[in-house]
C-alpha cells in the first residue's frame, strides 16, 4: 500500500468510534401492567475517570417512547439528531403535526442503522434500550422493551439490564421477576410502583458493583397516557460494611 | 494444527452395574495421512484396569511405560492389586509432575475394584485433573462427538450386553463424524470374571 | 529528490509526507498487531439448531437461548426458528444480527416474489436463492450456520443445510451451531442408522419419532453445551397442514 493510501485509510479510521471516549454504563428496564419502566444513573465516565455529571442517559422522543443508551455519548447525541429529524420527517410525511414515532417503528429504525454501520466497518458504539407503549392489532397500546446492540443485535425482553449491570443484575431482576409470578400467577404483572421500586434497587446493586455507576440517576416512566423522565434522584447507599472490612487505619 | 490432534484417536468408557465398557478406534495418522490401521489406544495395566490414551502418539507411550513401571513397582511393594483409583492417581501425579511442559495426552482409566468389584471411570486432562463421573467419559479427537450420543444412550445400572451394545453404537457413531479417528474399533466389556474384547466392523475410512 | 533550503516549499511538504507515513504506519506496529487491532465486526450469541425430514413432514427444533461473550445469558426466549411462509422454515445459529439481516433479506424475496407472481415461492427454490444470497457475500460473510426446511414441490419434507458461505446441501436431517457436534452423530445413529447392519430391522421415521428425537437432541446438548438451554423451540410442517409451533422447558443452567 502506498503511504498515501494508508495515511488515508488511517485518517478513515481515526474518524471511526473503536475506541469509545466518554461513556455511559447500565441501563436497566422492566415491563409492567400498562407501561415500562426504565432508569440509567447521570454520568458520562471518560476511562474510568466520571468525567460529567448530571448528563442524561434518557432521552424522551414522545409521548409514548424513551431511548436509554449505554456506550459512547457523542455517538449517541448523534443518533440523537437523526432519530429528531426523523420524528420530524414522519409528521410531515403523515401531514399530522401531532403524528408520533411508535417505539417498534424506532426500534427497527435502530436496529437497522447500528447493522449498517457496523457492515461499514464504523460501528456506533451504543447499546440503545428502546421502551415504551406499542399499540398492537387492535390499536391498544402495551408495555414494549427494544434492544440493539452496536453490532446491530436486537431482541425483546420483559426486563433488561445492559452493560455491565447484564453481569450483575440480570438475574436477580428475573428472580424478582418469577418470584412475583410464582405469587400471582404466570399472567400477572408487576404494578407501576413496584416496578419503579425494583429498579430503585437493581440502581443500588450497580452502584455497590460497578464503578463506573453514579449515585445520581434518573427514571422513566412510559404509560399508555405519556412518557416522562422523572427528576434525578440521589442514592446514598449502605457502607456500614466499611467500618468492618477495611485493612487500613 | 493442534498437537493433540497430530495423530488422531478416541477413546470411551462407560460404566455399568458391576461391569465397565472401554473402547477405541483403530486408526493412527500424521495428520491428513492414515499411517496405520491396527493402533488400539488402550491398554491393560492390571487383571480389571485398562488405561486409555489419547493425543500424540508417542507422548501416550512414554506414559504408559512409566506407568506400568510404577504399578509393577507399586504392587511388589505394597504386595497387594492396585485398585483402578490408584492407578488414576499414579497417571494424574506422573502428568502434573509435568505441569509446565506436559506429556500431550489425555488418559482414561476404568475398570473393576480387583477386591470389592466396584466399577470405576475417570478421564484427565493433559495436566492430570481427574475427572471422574459415575456415567461416561470421553477423550481424544472425537470426543464432542461422542459425549452427545452418550449422553442420549447412558442408562443406571446397564448390564454387560448393553452396556456393550452402548458404547459401540455410541462409539460408532462418533468415529462416522470424527475425520481423525475409525479404521475400525474395540471395545473392552470388562465384568468380575472376565474381559471380553470384541472388534467392531465399522467404515474403513 | 535531494532537498536543499532553496525551495522551502519543498522540504516542508517532503517532511509533511514523511510524518504522515510514519504516523499512519510507524515500524512498530508489526503484521500481528495490525490484525489484532481490526474490530471485529461478529459476535457469537451461541445456541443450536437442528431439522429432520421425513416422508412428508419436516421437524424442526433450536433452543431459545441468547449469550453474550460465552458466559451470560441475555435472553431466555430469543426465536432462532423464523416461519417465513406456509411451507419455509427459516432456522438459524451464529451472530444473531447477521441472522436478522438474513431473515429480513429473505422475507423481502419472499415478498416481491409473491408480488411478481401472486403465490408462495416453494422451499426448493428458496432454497437456491439463499445459497446465492450467502454467497453474495463471500468476501464478508453472515455468520450463521442457516437451515431451511419445508414441504417442497412434490410434498416431500425438505431439509437443506448452508455453510456460512452458501455452500448448500439437500440432506435427510441437520444441525448446526455450538451444540453441532454433539446432535449430528445422535441422528446418524437414530436416523442415518449408519451403525447397524444391513440385516437389522430399523425402525421406520414417524412424525412422533422424529419430534420425540428432536426433543431428545436438545435435551442432550443442554446437558453438556453451556450456550444451548432455557426452552427448545418445535416447529412442525407437514404436508397439507398448518405449521405447528410449540415451546418445551429445557435446563436453564
Amino acid at each position: 500500500m502506498a503511504a498515501h493510501q494508508v495515511a488515508h485509510r488511517i485518517a478513515e479510521e481515526n474518524q471511526r468510534t473503536l475506541n469509545p471516549t466518554c461513556t455511559g454504563t447500565s441501563v436497566v428496564a422492566v415491563t409492567f401492567d400498562g407501561g415500562v419502566a426504565i432508569v440509567a444513573d447521570r454520568v458520562a465516565s471518560y476511562g474510568k475517570t466520571a468525567r460529567y455529571k448530571g448528563v442524561s442517559r434518557l432521552y424522551r422522543l414522545n409521548s409514548s417512547t424513551l431511548i436509554g443508551f449505554g456506550g459512547d455519548h457523542a455517538d449517541f447525541q448523534f443518533i440523537q439528531n437523526l432519530i429528531y429529524r426523523r420524528a420530524h420527517d414522519y409528521k410531515a410525511m403523515c401531514g399530522d403535526p401531532d403524528a408520533e414515532l411508535s417505539p417498534m417503528a424506532v426500534h427497527s429504525y435502530l436496529t437497522a442503522l447500528l447493522y449498517y454501520r457496523r457492515s461499514r466497518m464504523n460501528p456506533l458504539w451504543n447499546t440503545l434500550v428502546v421502551v415504551g407503549t406499542q399499540p398492537d392489532d387492535e390499536g391498544v397500546k402495551k408495555p414494549f422493551i427494544g434492544i440493539v446492540t452496536l453490532k446491530g443485535v436486537a431482541y425483546h425482553p420483559k426486563y433488561v439490564a445492559t452493560g455491565l449491570g447484564a453481569m450483575l443484575i440480570q438475574q436477580s431482576l428475573e428472580t424478582e421477576f418469577r418470584k412475583h409470578q410464582a405469587t400471582y400467577g404466570a399472567e400477572t404483572k408487576l404494578t407501576k410502583d413496584e416496578a419503579v421500586g425494583l429498579l430503585r434497587k437493581a440502581m443500588e446493586l450497580v452502584y455497590y458493583h460497578d464503578c463506573l455507576a453514579h449515585s445520581e440517576y434518573e427514571i422513566g416512566v412510559v404509560t399508555t397516557e405519556d412518557a416522562a423522565v422523572l427528576p434525578p434522584e440521589e442514592l446514598v447507599g449502605n457502607w456500614a460494611m466499611a467500618e468492618t472490612n477495611c485493612n487500613y487505619e | 494444527m493442534s498437537i493433540m490432534s497430530y495423530n488422531g484417536g478416541t477413546v470411551i468408557a462407560m460404566a455399568g452395574k458391576e461391569c465397565v465398557c472401554v473402547g477405541s478406534d483403530l486408526r493412527i495418522g500424521e495428520q491428513m495421512t492414515t499411517i496405520a490401521t491396527n493402533q488400539k489406544k488402550i491398554y491393560k495395566v492390571a487383571d480389571k484396569i485398562y488405561l486409555g490414551l489419547g493425543g500424540f502418539h508417542s507422548d501416550t507411550q512414554t506414559v504408559l511405560n512409566t506407568v506400568q513401571f510404577r504399578k509393577s513397582l507399586y504392587e511388589l511393594r505394597e504386595n497387594r492389586k492396585i485398585k483402578p483409583k490408584v492407578v488414576a492417581t499414579m497417571v494424574s501425579n506422573l502428568l502434573y509432575q509435568h505441569r509446565f511442559g506436559p506429556y500431550f495426552t489425555e488418559p482414561l482409566v476404568a475398570g473393576l475394584d480387583p477386591i470389592t468389584n466396584e466399577p470405576y471411570i475417570c478421564g484427565m486432562d493433559t495436566i492430570g485433573c481427574i475427572a471422574a463421573p459415575r456415567d461416561f467419559v470421553a477423550v481424544g479427537t472425537g470426543q464432542e462427538y461422542l459425549l452427545g450420543v452418550c449422553e442420549g444412550f447412558w442408562r443406571e445400572n446397564m448390564g454387560p450386553d448393553e452396556l456393550f451394545e452402548a458404547t459401540s453404537q455410541a462409539l460408532l457413531s462418533g468415529l462416522e463424524r470424527d475425520a481423525a479417528s475409525g479404521w475400525g474399533a474395540v471395545v473392552y466389556t470388562i465384568t468380575k470374571d472376565r474381559v471380553n474384547m470384541k472388534t467392531i466392523k465399522a467404515r474403513m475410512d | 529528490m535531494t532537498l536543499s533550503m532553496d525551495n522551502p516549499m519543498a522540504v516542508m511538504n517532503a517532511f509533511k509526507s514523511a510524518m504522515s507515513q510514519v504516523r499512519a504506519d510507524p515500524p512498530w506496529r508489526d503484521a500481528a498487531r495490525k490484525h489484532g487491532d481490526r474490530w471485529n465486526p461478529y459476535s457469537f450469541e451461541g445456541g443450536s439448531t437442528a431439522a429432520i425430514a421425513g416422508e412428508d413432514f419436516v421437524v424442526v427444533g433450536s433452543d431459545t437461548r441468547m449469550s453474550q461473550f460465552e458466559v451470560n445469558v441475555m435472553f431466555r426466549e430469543a426465536e432462532k426458528i423464523h416461519v417465513l411462509n406456509d411451507s419455509i422454515i427459516l432456522t438459524t445459529s451464529g451472530f444473531y444480527g447477521d441472522v436478522l439481516q438474513l431473515k429480513r433479506v429473505l422475507e423481502s424475496r419472499l415478498h416481491k416474489y409473491r408480488f411478481d407472481y401472486r403465490t408462495d415461492m416453494t422451499v426448493d427454490l428458496c432454497a437456491e436463492m439463499l445459497a446465492r444470497n450467502l454467497y453474495y457475500k463471500r468476501f464478508f460473510p453472515y455468520y450463521t450456520g442457516a437451515i431451511l426446511a419445508g414441504i417442497d414441490e412434490k410434498g416431500r419434507g425438505a431439509v437443506f443445510s448452508y455453510d456460512p458461505i452458501g455452500c448448500i446441501e439437500r440432506l435427510q436431517y441437520s444441525a448446526s451451531g455450538a451444540a453441532e457436534p454433539m446432535i449430528i452423530p445422535f441422528f446418524d445413529c437414530q436416523v442415518g442408522q449408519v451403525t447397524v447392519s444391513k440385516e437389522t430391522e430399523k425402525p421406520a421415521l414417524t412424525l412422533e419419532r422424529a419430534i420425540s428425537l428432536v426433543k431428545d437432541a436438545f435435551r442432550v446438548a443442554a446437558e453438556r453445551e453451556t450456550s444451548t438451554g432455557d426452552k427448545i423451540h418445535l416447529v412442525v410442517a407437514a404436508h397439507g397442514k398448518p405449521i405447528h409451533q410449540e415451546f418445551l422447558l429445557l435446563r436453564e443452567d
